[in-house]
């Protein structure tokens, strides 16, 4: 009886790592359960992605499971495992971008989502789907610069952390004065620009700029009677869309960003420096609070009626 | 032998059984708690874009995953006025839906005051005559009130991909916009004279976009379709005249935005040819339409007598109609071994095909007219890039862009008889000739690094218009569409010797030339360094970032008309603007386990200061400018958005187990604006005019603090 026992951990140790695992060659195959032997935490985070879910057609689980990715892993563990050991596909610094993404391009190279992947800066810069995108596991809450507001609830998409790993200087201004609200988690990254890819300017998600805008400002897009030509072609012309050190995400305080385009006999030309301010010796109204929008006001353009022989309350002028 | 063989059968039916197992399909969590806040006064810039309020708050998420559907509900604040509700679900490797409800503000500034009684109201009244307005605004309407816009969404969208090759998604959602926000009327009898008021918002979006499309290993095609409806239900907001003086009473009116429609048409494709190459394409139509019924009356007089005069209009309603078409085509290709090239064209077409209306005062006839002018431009970019990999790890880009906008229209608006001196020099055409080089190098597995550098060279066709009157207008060049040279860099290294320690460098540098501009922007210039870093060490993360932003703007404009290029007068001279800004920002912060898997403590600080300046030469000062001692050695600007922010969280996160946890946490939160716009503020301006203190609450000092239970289950 006791020599019949002494078989029995040989046969349970065999029943949980199958028959295809043992005296295996480099090009062969060790199944998912012998991975979960030494790395049970990547797997316990693996099995709540759709890559761990039968039902999707092609996923991992349904044929190599993590060697799928990771290349036969017979060698690596017939080694004892260990970095590098075995020739396993791994994901590190080490490997370039290229090879990192092409595990991933097996399967989702068709994926919608990648259609103007080889359009757009991402490819060409060696990003690759690893650098963005985490298979084991969900993606952590952001923590860092810009999250000080977490604690309470308002936390930027992991989006921001992701994101602002290469674009610093987009980070910085997230965190202005003024600002789109990102890092309080109203808006995303992925609102504005497609990473994976795009024919348009900056990987935006319209055709140009005005147009991309208009989606959440719809009141903007007119059209308008009286238009304001700059404002029709640009809006990045007087506005940066992640942040600025002035008001209204404008690039120049007003009446200055105005009076770069609008010089004229009478006030438009005039200089509103220093005496000008409500604590100088000659404040003016062009000059305070708003400046140039304090009488024109309709700068995005108006639908307001013309009286030719007065022009102080002309939507001609940008009055009403 | 026997617990040891026994053991060994228990580690081994363990491996085989894990090895086949689910989760729990069923998980969530749900948090019960409340803050404490102690702010120095109200300040829209402490809740910009938040509700954070004293008082309870609540939420909660459920996850349900039973490998062939799955579903999420994510739920906070709910009754606050920054609420989300969030469910998304579906059929793996078949469809997937969202659902989603969301409120938050943007609030510009709270306790504000003005001459009107009603605020938010579309007929502003003020309490008696306007000729009766104090011009002490302690006398004013004592109700203060805010201006901010609450925005309500709600949407949802549904993906499709069990029918591949085919796929089907379809989005819609619908934004409700209320409020007031900060709007001003100019006197009408005389000028330089206005009333800040608060303008009534009150309108939504509707949005709807589908796409259907096919895909195969070779092939790519997607068509989509979009919807969107405005509709302002507070287009007309109606105002008594605070500027005249006599019995008689008069009211002005603001048009808001039209109510808009826009139906979106697109086509995306690819196709993948030898040499590894990959040809797209893509193609879209936009139509955005408005209707607007115009106002065919008009405030007019005096100050003293004010009339309504009621206008000829050429038409009765003003039918917007503008037009984009787009197409544009890539080939990407592989053509020899390292070498990638890409080739593209863009084509981007703005159509204005509104309507033209005239305006003419029957009461005036001498008067003239006033024509809307209409606004169309073309925009062709063709391109080409070459990346070469000399190296594993040394990569070059070398790209080159052409972009001709031809412009049309967009001249002030017409007025007959006389073409008005406010003309702005016609630049029908801009041609843009970009030149890029990049270089990406990786000397080391722990140090990755890039280099970039852009030279744009932009001219135009400038149309002089004739007559000595039009002289100051044929010397001002307007900095978007006028003669420039750009020249950007940006170097990035990226250290990370370890899984660790991750820092990265970035110093960027931007130059814009505006070499043969005599009035307008003349160059703009900006340095801006960054660091950020993060480090692990025994279970504690540790991050850093740094950054210094110089930027300066140079502009040349002339005072009293006439020719710049002619000696100054004390009535007609040249001024010079130079704007600073020196902006740096810091932060720094700790996440520490003090028990493992029991008790951390989370801790960081933000810091920002901006420090701006206005300093103005002038060739000349009028007379009035020399009576009161004005030169140019006191009309500097000193604090020109001039601001600090900082910010400290900290927080202890206590897990008694996995099921239950407690949080309790501190924010301190100040911002102080210091601007020479808003400065010695008076509610009755220049003018007169009358302001309402938009903007004015900025600066803050606030504490809050808090604490949240959690159960997860």
């Amino acid at each position: 009886m006791r020599r019949g026992l002494s078989f029995l951990p040989l046969v349970m140790f065999l029943l949980a790592f199958p028959a295809s695992s043992r005296g295996a060659d480099a090009n062969s195959f060790a199944g998912s359960d012998v991975c979960i032997g030494c790395h049970e935490k990547q797997v316990r985070l693996l099995v709540k992605s759709p890559h761990w879910k039968k039902a999707v057609p092609g996923a991992p689980i349904n044929s190599e499971g993590c060697e799928s990715c990771h290349g036969p892993g017979a060698a690596h563990a017939e080694q004892g495992g260990g970095r590098g050991v075995g020739g396993l596909i791994t994901f590190g610094k080490k490997v370039t971008a290229d090879r990192k993404s092409a595990v991933c391009l097996t399967c989702h190279g068709n994926s919608t989502m990648l259609a103007m992947w080889d359009s757009g800066m991402h490819k060409k810069m060696d990003v690759a789907c690893s650098d963005c995108h985490t298979v084991h596991g969900s993606p952590k809450a952001p923590a860092g610069y810009g999250t000080t507001l977490a604690g309470l609830g308002y936390s930027p998409s992991w989006e921001y952390q992701v994101c602002g790993k290469c674009h610093l200087d987009i980070k910085a201004r997230f965190n202005r004065r003024a600002h789109h609200p990102l890092v309080e988690g109203r808006i995303t990254c992925s609102n504005c620009h497609q990473p994976h890819g795009s024919m348009y300017p900056s990987m935006i998600k319209a055709p140009s700029v005005n147009q991309l805008c208009y989606k959440c400002h719809a009141e903007k897009r007119g059209p308008y009677m009286f238009e304001h030509p700059p404002v029709d072609e640009n809006c990045a012309a007087c506005h940066t869309p992640h942040g600025s050190v002035h008001e209204w995400l404008l690039v120049e305080k007003v009446p200055n960003l105005c009076q770069n385009c609008h010089d004229a006999s009478g006030h438009v030309g005039n200089r509103y420096s220093r005496e000008t301010l409500f604590t100088g010796k000659a404040p003016a109204i062009q000059s305070v609070s708003r400046a140039c929008l304090n009488c024109h006001v309709n700068i995005h353009g108006s639908n307001g009626s013309a009286n030719p022989a007065n022009g102080f309350n002309s939507g001609a002028y940008f009055f009403r | 032998m026997e617990r040891r063989l026994l053991l060994a059968c228990l580690f081994g039916l363990f491996f085989a059984s894990y090895s086949y197992g689910e989760d729990n399909p069923f998980s969530g969590g749900i948090f019960l708690g409340g803050n404490a806040l102690n702010l120095d006064h109200q300040s829209a810039k402490f809740n910009e874009y938040n509700a954070i309020a004293p008082g309870m708050v609540g939420g909660g998420n459920v996850s349900y995953d039973t490998g062939k559907y799955h579903f999420d509900a994510d739920a906070a604040y709910l009754g606050g006025d920054d609420m989300y509700l969030k469910l998304k679900g579906g059929k793996w490797g078949s469809f997937k839906y969202s659902l989603y409800y969301t409120e938050f503000p943007h609030n510009y500034s709270f306790e504000d005051r003005t001459i009107y009684t009603n605020p938010g109201a579309q007929n502003l009244t003020l309490p008696g005559k306007a000729s009766a307005t104090p011009q002490n605004s302690a006398l004013w309407p004592s109700t203060s009130f805010d201006y901010g816009i609450r925005r309500k969404d709600i949407g949802g969208s549904l993906d499709v991909t069990a029918i591949s090759p085919f796929f089907f998604n379809v989005t819609s959602n619908r934004l409700q916009r209320e409020g007031d926000m900060p709007w001003s009327g100019h006197d009408v009898y005389n000028f330089g004279k206005t009333v800040e008021l608060p303008l009534p918002v009150n309108d939504h979006t509707t949005n709807a976009n589908v796409l259907l499309g096919w895909k195969n290993k070779q092939f790519y095609t997607a068509l989509g379709g979009g919807f969107s409806e405005y509709g302002n239900q507070a287009e007309f907001t109606r105002f008594q005249d605070p500027f005249t003086t006599g019995a008689t009473q008069a009211y002005g009116t603001l048009v808001g935005p039209p109510d808009n429609r826009s139906w979106t048409l697109n086509f995306n494709g690819t196709a993948k040819l030898p040499l590894s190459s990959v040809f797209a394409l893509n193609a879209g139509f936009q139509n955005n339409t408005s209707r607007t019924t115009l106002l065919n009356t008009i405030e007019t007089g005096t100050a003293a007598a004010p009339t309504v005069t009621t206008l000829r209009l050429s038409q009765p309603t003003f039918n917007g109609n503008v037009d984009y078409f787009n197409v544009g085509a890539n080939l990407t290709s592989n053509p020899m071994k390292d070498l990638t090239t890409k080739l593209y064209f863009k084509y981007l077409d703005r159509r204005d095909n509104s309507d033209v209306v005239t305006f003419t005062n029957p009461s005036s006839p001498a008067s003239g007219s006033v024509t809307n002018s209409l606004f169309s431009y073309n925009k062709t970019s063709v391109g080409a890039e070459a990346t070469y990999r000399f190296l594993k790890n040394l990569k070059g880009i070398i790209g080159y862009d052409f972009t001709d906008t031809r412009r049309e229209g967009g001249e002030d608006f017409l007025t007959s008889p006389a073409p008005t001196a406010l003309g702005i020099a016609n630049v029908p055409r801009t041609v843009d000739n970009t030149f890029k080089a990049q270089i990406v190098y990786n000397p080391f597995d722990w140090l990755g690094t890039r280099l970039k550098y852009q030279k744009l060279y932009r001219g135009t066709d400038t149309e002089l218009q004739p007559g000595t009157a039009n002289v100051l207008a044929n010397n001002v060049s307007r900095f978007d569409i006028g003669k420039q040279e750009q020249d950007m860099f940006k170097l990035t290294a990226d250290i990370s010797p370890g899984d660790a320690l991750n820092v990265s460098f970035e110093y960027a540098y931007k130059l814009d030339n505006y070499n043969s501009t005599v009035l307008g922007l003349t160059k703009a210039q900006e340095n801006e360094f960054i660091v950020d870093g993060s480090y692990v060490w025994k279970g504690m993360k540790f991050f850093a970032f740094f950054d210094y932003d110089v930027s300066s703007t140079e502009q040349t404009a002339r005072e009293g008309g006439g020719n710049p290029n002619t000696a100054p007068t004390t009535s007609a001279f040249n001024w010079n603007a130079n704007q600073h800004n020196n902006n740096y920002a810091y932060g720094a912060g700790t996440n520490f386990p003090i028990i493992k898997n029991k008790l951390a403590f989370i801790v960081q600080y933000d810091f920002e200061q901006n420090n701006g300046t206005a300093n103005f030469t002038s060739q000349s000062f009028t007379a009035a400018n020399t009576n009161l001692g004005i030169n140019n050695g006191n009309i500097n600007i000193g604090p020109w958005d001039d601001y600090t922010r900082q910010n400290i969280s900290a927080r202890l996160v206590y897990d008694y187990n996995k099921d239950f946890g407690l949080i309790f946490g501190f924010l301190y939160s100040q911002f102080r604006l210091n601007d020479g716009q808003l400065n010695g503020y008076q509610y009755v301006a220049p003018g007169p005019s009358y302001l309402s203190g938009a903007y004015t609450d900025g600066s803050y000092k606030a504490n809050v603090y808090y604490v949240r239970a959690v159960y997860r289950f």
